[in-house]
């Protein structure tokens, strides 16, 4: 970008003369003058004046885009976002259509906007004219408007834009990544179809493209540092790369392969507890319950205290069932209706009623709530997912710039009672409105989302209940106790790998250090042949 | 392994107890990699510390030890615990007696010496007064027990407890009635001893150990001593070393290397 940026100042600067020999009385020769001298306050009032005054239609239209280039390198990204957008809306008939283009990527990447410019991108996108644009540029609009397509779960059509993106430009691990989530959600698709064949296929592709990913590193120390350097947020998708090869090899029913990808999940990392409760679902289904309830009991140990976990705990009574430990299942499925059940009145006040979206959004643009507001009541583990969402950081952060330019605005000199200062003024609280919306809306689609979440879960809650009736109703009929301390015996503890490893048994006390290694023996309380 | 299966937790919580009671039918165990794991490790220690407990004598031990840990549980150790300056007794008075507090460290005679060196029933025999110069020995260490606790529960220690048995020789020498230094032979030296050795890192540890030196010491005091009988006197010699170490710790399973996050 800092390229670009230079490339510009360097045609300007050669331009310079030229202008001044045409348009002498014009005030883009100042203006140009002052951006050149980096005066970039007082060129940017002069080309928004040039913008509005000036006869000659050249002199107007490289106004507008070095008003928006200005603005860019004032840091006030909002105002920019305006002057780019105005350039680019008014397609390739425009001198300087493909540098707004440019300046809209950047402004998305500095206001970490990924849906409302590559929206716009993509409504306007030339590919003929695009073709024209620095590669590396190109590749990173490709990637934001295959997001985009991929967000709007046109998968065709995202694939297609992120297979363009150039194998050198920083979005290149990105795009790969979001090629691959794409194919396992189709896999996802094609197994819920029951297409066993397509399924399998898809998942293949998901798990050569996270392997390619994680071959950019070269799996050595040396390399990955040069990946790193030269590739967007890589170290962080390395690792969503190994959570993905996991839940891509359960989904081909590989639980073996899925498990030791799991485990590689780095112990109290951010994707750890997902890692935890996905491993779970492996041991269950490799029926190895006793490690399927230890990943569960560190999951629910303080460590993750608040963690918004509904389906654990389901999880966690399937598998008693299971083991027919009737009394265990039965007490997790209460912690379910005393924990999660109970929240589904309030959730569902908030989601039906009449507040607005604006109203939804102090949950995540303030950090500290007022009891009054509606939002304070929802419960901290919902709020504590939200939260959790790596767009509620971009939601802030584009807050919070357009805050900071709110006070930039106001209290640059240049600018004092002039209209361009109003205009700005006008467009950063027209986005501050929109962003409320928009945050607001999206808070509460997650709101929703919860909702549905733990109500789905009832009805599996309410089976297993059922199940657990009947199951107990038959060994009465079969003279089984009831109790299933007199059913049989408990299992042996698990064996010690080597004298490399320590056993400690859990009495009651979470250590730290113990947590991601633990693993329940249970009573083997099933009735072996039925009386 | 089996030999080494003994844990303990030397602790208080380190985050919040469970509330709610455990059920019959199920136990939890926790089985991890150790932190900090000994097997094929090779541990070099300098160590120093003063003698305890003798009503006459005190001295200050200072030395260095090579363990090669075969496993969790058992290594073998070289040591050599030193005195005094190694093969050099200071400037010779008159033949066998020395003069040179400064090349030993700290050895001198307790109050209880000076109290009763005139008294003929309660004076201590010169083998009661023998003193450790230097001594080279092998040790056999077994470390049954590893524990772990938590400081204030804000990060853990890990360390194991050991015993350690072992032989060599010493030299020895007393400080006659002349305040000569006076060579009383050198001997075959016992020593037992407990440890514990405190993880610091993968490849430091801090040991704190107590170990006994025993020999029989027979020592003929030297005719020119002032009043001298030339008597010979004999006593089972036990100097208890308390000593601080340093130990750095080489070879071994070495962690794996986690470049990137995964």
């Amino acid at each position: 970008m800092r390229a670009v940026i230079i490339a510009l100042s360097i045609s300007l600067t050669a331009l310079a003369p030229n202008l001044a020999k045409a348009q002498a009385p014009s005030p883009i020769n100042e203006a140009v003058e002052a951006y050149n001298s980096n005066d970039l306050a007082r060129a940017a009032k002069l080309f928004y004046e040039t913008k509005m005054t000036d006869t000659v239609a050249a002199n107007r239209a490289k106004a507008e885009y070095y008003l928006a280039h200005s603005l860019y390198k004032m840091g006030l990204y909002q105002s920019a976002l305006a002057y780019y957008n105005a350039v680019f809306v008014a397609g390739p008939a425009h001198p300087y259509y493909l540098k707004a283009a440019e300046g809209l990527i950047n402004v998305a990447a500095a206001l970490k906007d990924d849906t409302l410019i590559p929206s716009q991108i993509n409504k306007f996108y030339n590919s003929q004219a695009f073709a024209r644009m620095d590669p590396m540029a190109l590749s990173r609009i490709n990637f934001y408007v295959g997001l985009l397509l991929y967000r709007q779960e046109k998968f065709g059509e995202s694939m297609a834009f992120l297979g363009a993106v150039d194998a050198k430009s920083p979005v290149f691990a990105k795009s790969l990544f979001l090629q691959a989530i794409i194919h396992t959600k189709m896999g996802v698709r094609y197994n819920l179809a029951r297409d066993e064949a397509r399924t399998q296929a898809e998942y293949d592709k998901a798990i050569a493209l996270f392997e390619q990913i994680i071959d950019l590193s070269g799996r050595t120390e040396e390399k990955a540092k040069i990946a790193i350097e030269n590739y967007d947020d890589i170290q962080r998708l390395w690792q969503l790369c190994t959570l993905n090869l996991a839940r891509s090899f359960y989904g081909k029913g590989d639980y073996s392969r899925a498990v030791q990808y799991y485990s590689r999940i780095p112990r109290f990392s951010k994707d750890w507890a997902d890692a935890l409760f996905e491993i779970g679902w492996a041991y269950y289904m490799r029926q190895e319950y006793g490690k399927a309830l230890g990943a569960l009991h560190a999951l629910h140990s303080p460590f993750f205290k608040d963690l918004f976990q509904p389906e654990s705990w389901i999880l966690t009574a399937t598998i008693y069932f299971q083991v027919c430990l009737y009394d265990e299942s039965k007490a997790a499925l209460n912690y379910y209706t005393d924990h999660y059940e109970k929240h589904l009145p309030l959730l569902k006040k908030l989601i039906e009623g009449s507040l607005p979206n604006e109203a939804f959004a102090s949950l995540l643009l303030k950090d500290k709530l007022d009891p009054k507001d509606p939002m304070a009541q929802v419960p901290v583990s919902i709020r504590k997912a939200i939260l959790e969402n790596p767009r509620v950081e971009n939601f802030r952060h584009f807050l919070r710039s357009l805050e900071a330019e709110a006070i930039a605005i106001s209290q640059e000199d240049e600018w004092k009672g002039h209209r361009l200062a109003q205009e700005l003024t006008g467009v950063v609280n027209v986005q501050r409105t929109l962003l409320q919306k928009t945050a607001g809306g999206f808070v509460k689609a997650n709101l929703r989302q919860a909702y549905q979440t733990i109500y789905g879960f009832v009805s599996h809650a309410k089976m297993v209940q059922l199940e657990i009736t009947t199951k107990e109703r038959l060994l009465v009929k079969a003279g089984y106790p009831i109790k299933a301390e007199l059913r049989g015996k408990l299992a042996p503890r698990p064996k010690v790998p080597d004298e490399t490893y320590n056993y400690w048994r859990f009495v009651k006390e979470y250590w730290e250090d113990e947590l991601g290694y633990y693993e329940y023996t249970v009573r083997r309380a099933c009735p072996k042949t039925p009386k | 392994m089996k030999t080494k299966a003994l844990s303990v937790i030397v602790a208080v919580l380190l985050l919040a107890s469970v509330a709610s009671a455990q059920s019959p039918n199920e136990r939890i165990h926790a089985i991890q990699k150790r932190d900090y794991s000994i097997k094929n490790k090779l541990e070099l220690s300098i160590f120093a510390g003063p003698s305890v407990g003798d009503v006459f004598t005190q001295q200050i031990g200072a030395g260095l030890a090579v363990d090669y840990h075969f496993d969790e549980a058992f290594a073998l150790e070289l040591s050599w615990l030193t005195c005094k300056a190694p093969f050099y007794n200071g400037s010779e008075q008159t033949t066998g007696q020395f003069e040179g507090d400064g090349i030993r460290w700290g050895a001198m005679y307790t109050d209880a010496y000076d109290e009763v060196k005139n008294d003929a029933q309660l004076s201590p025999s010169n083998a009661d007064l023998a003193m450790i110069t230097n001594y080279v020995g092998m040790n056999v260490q077994f470390s049954p027990l590893y524990g772990k606790w938590a400081l204030f529960n804000s990060s853990l220690g890990h360390a194991d407890f050991y015993v350690t048995a072992g032989g060599g020789v010493a030299g020895t020498e007393f400080r006659n009635s002349r305040k000569l230094w006076q060579d009383t032979g050198t001997y075959f030296v016992g020593n037992f001893g407990l440890g514990f050795r405190i993880f610091m890192a993968r490849w430091f540890a801090v040991r704190l150990e107590v170990r006994d030196y025993a020999f029989a010491a027979k020592v003929e005091e030297a005719a020119e001593a002032a009043g001298s009988t030339g008597a010979v006197s004999t006593k089972i010699r036990n100097t208890l070393f308390v000593t601080l170490g340093l130990s750095f710790l080489f070879l071994g399973e070495e962690p794996v290397q986690i470049w990137s996050p995964y």
